[in-house]
């Protein structure tokens, strides 16, 4: 029971919320939980998409191809490919912190790293689940600017840790 | 207002699953199977964070959300959604749509870009899982850049859409 609590805490509170409201404003309640299924059933094909894509990629590339394109060598060009690479991986960062680990013991560039991890910000197979509800041109801007800086970003940290 | 985005993603889904199992029928079948397994096990998330967006939409009301993301106060908008964005923790499908809420009821351009910014790029809670794998010294520089290039790139992304309306 404490172990389902723990793993559902939030789906429980929403839950116990949602009873609690319905007493004190039943209607306004009602209101809000049809809104919500709406949107949830208006995203929904997108979702399915973005779960396939996300499992195709996870196993159809593979990490050696990564780590031949990023190593110290591949200069500017390593950064940039290690941006591209970022931009493709979804899931929750934290999650892929030992794989950048991996990387970085294989020999990947810090920049490389770095960038790849500024990158992650922008997660390619949600950009139409995201410009479905912001607009293309706020994703487009975002995805952009956030491709910039993640270059930079990556320079920035392998620079400060060089020189520490 | 999903249609283009779905039938354009379904075309590649279909596409990149034509190649799977043209390639390696294995891999392919694997692919379906874990695209299942994720299926289910985000599904609970979402529908809680749906449902939760409902509430905000009806119980919230508007000047609530424009005196800390609107416009009367440029610097308080930025400083409230860069930090609020920090730390919120959660599947990006839950972002998007919280964004678009926020926007609705009154935020700025370059307040939910920051609040969607650095929800994606900077990982307050877990710094310390970060830090365990790539050092204080990475996990600080990262995270504070993020921090500084979640505002810089909100701010260029408001600026740039507000000159587009304008």
């Amino acid at each position: 029971m404490k172990n389902i609590l723990g793993k559902y805490w939030f789906e429980v509170s929403v839950g116990l919320l949602y009873v609690v409201l319905l007493f004190v404003f039943p209607d306004k309640t009602f209101f809000a939980f049809k809104e919500g299924i709406w949107l949830l059933v208006k995203m929904l094909p997108i979702f399915v998409c973005v779960v396939l894509f996300s499992s195709f990629l996870s196993i159809f590339l593979s990490p050696k191809t990564v780590q031949r394109v990023m190593g110290k060598e591949s200069g500017f060009k390593g950064v940039v490919l290690g941006t591209l690479f970022g931009t493709l991986i979804v899931g929750p960062l934290w999650i892929l912190f030992p794989l950048y680990r991996t990387f970085l013991r294989k020999g990947a560039r810090v920049a490389v790293v770095g960038a790849m991890i500024g990158a992650f910000a922008i997660k390619t197979p949600w950009i139409p689940y995201a410009a479905g509800f912001l607009g293309w041109p706020f994703i487009l801007i975002t995805v952009v600017l956030t491709m910039l800086y993640a270059v930079l970003e990556g320079y920035l940290i392998e620079k400060a840790i060089s020189t520490k | 207002m999903n249609l283009w985005g779905a039938a354009i993603y379904g075309v590649i889904v279909i596409l990149s699953y034509v190649y799977a199992f043209k390639k390696n029928k294995k891999g392919g079948k694997q692919a379906v199977r874990k695209s299942g397994v994720q299926f289910f096990k985000q599904l609970p998330m979402l529908i809680s964070i749906f449902l939760l967006i409902g509430l905000f939409d009806r119980f919230v009301p508007k000047s609530v959300v424009m005196t800390f993301v609107g416009k009367g106060n440029e610097f308080l908008s930025i400083l409230s959604s860069a930090i609020f964005g920090t730390i919120v923790m959660g599947p990006v499908s839950s972002a998007y749509p919280m964004g678009a809420l926020l926007l609705r009821k009154g935020a700025t351009i370059t307040a939910t870009a920051i609040f969607l910014n650095s929800w994606v790029m900077v990982g307050f809670v877990t710094i310390p899982y970060e830090i365990s794998i790539f050092g204080r010294h990475f996990t600080l520089i990262r995270n504070a850049l993020a921090f500084m290039g979640a505002i810089i790139i909100g701010i260029l992304t408001g600026w740039i859409l507000g000159g587009i309306a304008l």
